[in-house]
């Protein structure tokens, strides 16, 4: 009798114990959800997804507007932007944007990770729904971590058509440990030192 | 010597078919009426007004049309030196160029029209003489509906597709017109009608729906060649 009282309080304790499991599982999810991750990629990727509307002729709004990034940069849309997609039309309505940020360079496709140049710093990943062209070019900010102020970084520009890196402008870091550069193209930007 | 003799047939015959006219001087005389007209409309290029709202943006930007049909028919009655006619009519011209300075856009290789059919009740006065042309003038109001199409560009400064620079839509407004013209007698029943007709709308709304708003009156330059018949 003691030992049938035994087997079902073993089983209920696995029980509960999967159950817990399981909570904590799903609490994580969601936490990892809450800071804007995607739980699809590794958590060296910070990923926000926002919005961004545009009028009938493709134009944002009168007045300058910060599209939703992670925290290590600031994407900032000018006035009256004009958003094109890759046949050059106009793209109108309410646009779903999605920034992506990291430090790690094995986040990237793999083509663009073996084309990379040397010392890679981090990079920015634009997305805007259909958009892939900005009319005029999007200030993007971006925190560059250990490299100190007064050091000038290279940006480059990921062509998926090629699979390489092109080098698109230098920037020197502030004081403030960040840089920030003009962003026409709505894709894949490299830091590297 | 052939091609005297062919100048010469033309000529006479010409000048046969002319008497008719040339003789027929054009007193007035009351009854009814009805006429057909086919000419040119030529609108004046305008501002048209667009309301955005997400974002909530206003441009207001300059069209330019290129001469399109003016066709149309008449009926009423002539009661001696003054005319009282109702009309139906369909102008229409074509969207060659939008531009919007404050938004740095200038479409070009416009695809897209704005046509209204108009329903008018006109008034004229001729002027009767002892010649077969009587000259008149007038004017007439009543309604149309001014149709806007579905419009294309491609923004000559950045080489941007916009195949919605406007979106098809129509609307009802209030229409004038002022115009004068030439009645030839060719005989008694049968006249030509040479005329002129400035033609104007109230404000037309389009689009008053999600997403925009778009506004614009319409007034254009209207020249008709018409067959006219008295009964």
């Amino acid at each position: 009798m003691k030992k049938g009282i035994k087997e079902v309080a073993a089983l209920l304790l696995g029980a509960v114990i999967c159950l817990g499991l399981g909570a904590c599982g799903s609490g994580m999810e969601d936490s990892f959800m809450d800071n804007g991750s995607n739980p699809s990629q590794p958590t060296t990727v910070s990923v926000k997804t926002g919005t961004i509307a545009t009028d009938s002729w493709g134009y944002t709004g009168s007045v300058p507007v910060q599209v939703l990034a992670p925290s290590e940069t600031e994407i900032a849309v000018q006035e009256r932007t004009l958003l094109v997609d890759a046949s050059h039309s106009v793209v109108s309505g309410i646009i779903t944007t999605k920034i992506s940020f990291s430090r790690d360079l094995t986040t990237v496709a793999a083509a663009a990770q073996t084309s990379a140049p040397a010392n890679f710093v981090s990079y920015v990943n634009l997305s805007m729904g259909p958009a892939r062209t900005a009319f005029p070019a999007l200030t993007v900010t971006v925190d560059v971590g250990a490299v100190s102020a007064g050091e000038t970084v290279t940006v480059y520009n990921y062509d998926t058509g090629t699979g390489r890196w092109i080098s698109a402008q230098t920037a020197v870091v502030n004081s403030a440990g960040k840089i920030s550069f003009p962003v026409s193209q709505l894709s894949l930007w490299g830091i590297f030192r | 010597m052939n091609i005297r003799r062919n100048l010469a047939a033309v000529a006479t015959l010409v000048g046969v078919a002319a008497i008719p006219a040339v003789c027929f001087a054009s007193p007035a005389r009351p009854g009814a009426y009805m006429s057909g007209f086919l000419g040119v409309s030529a609108p004046q290029d305008t501002t048209v007004s667009i309301s955005e709202f997400n974002p909530v943006t206003t441009k207001d930007a300059q069209v330019e049309f290129d001469p399109g049909i003016n066709i149309g028919g008449t009926a009423g009655y002539d009661f001696g030196f003054f005319r009282l006619e109702g009309e139906m009519s369909y102008k229409r011209g074509e969207i060659t160029s939008v531009t919007e300075e404050s938004f740095g856009t200038r479409y070009r290789n416009v695809d897209g029209h704005i046509g209204a059919f108009a329903m008018m009740m006109n008034g004229f006065f001729d002027l009767h003489n002892e010649s077969p042309v009587t000259p008149y003038l007038g004017g007439g109001m009543g309604f149309a509906s001014v149709n806007l199409s579905n419009t294309r560009g491609v923004d000559a400064v950045r080489g941007a597709i916009n195949d919605h620079v406007f979106r098809s839509d129509d609307d009802t407004v209030f229409a004038y017109q002022a115009g004068a013209g030439m009645e030839v007698a060719l005989n008694r029943r049968l006249s030509l009608d040479l005329g002129y007709r400035y033609f104007g709308t109230s404000l037309a709304s389009f689009r008053k729906d999600w997403p925009n708003s778009t506004d614009l009156r319409l007034k254009s330059h209207n020249a008709a060649f018409g067959l006219r018949l008295k009964f």
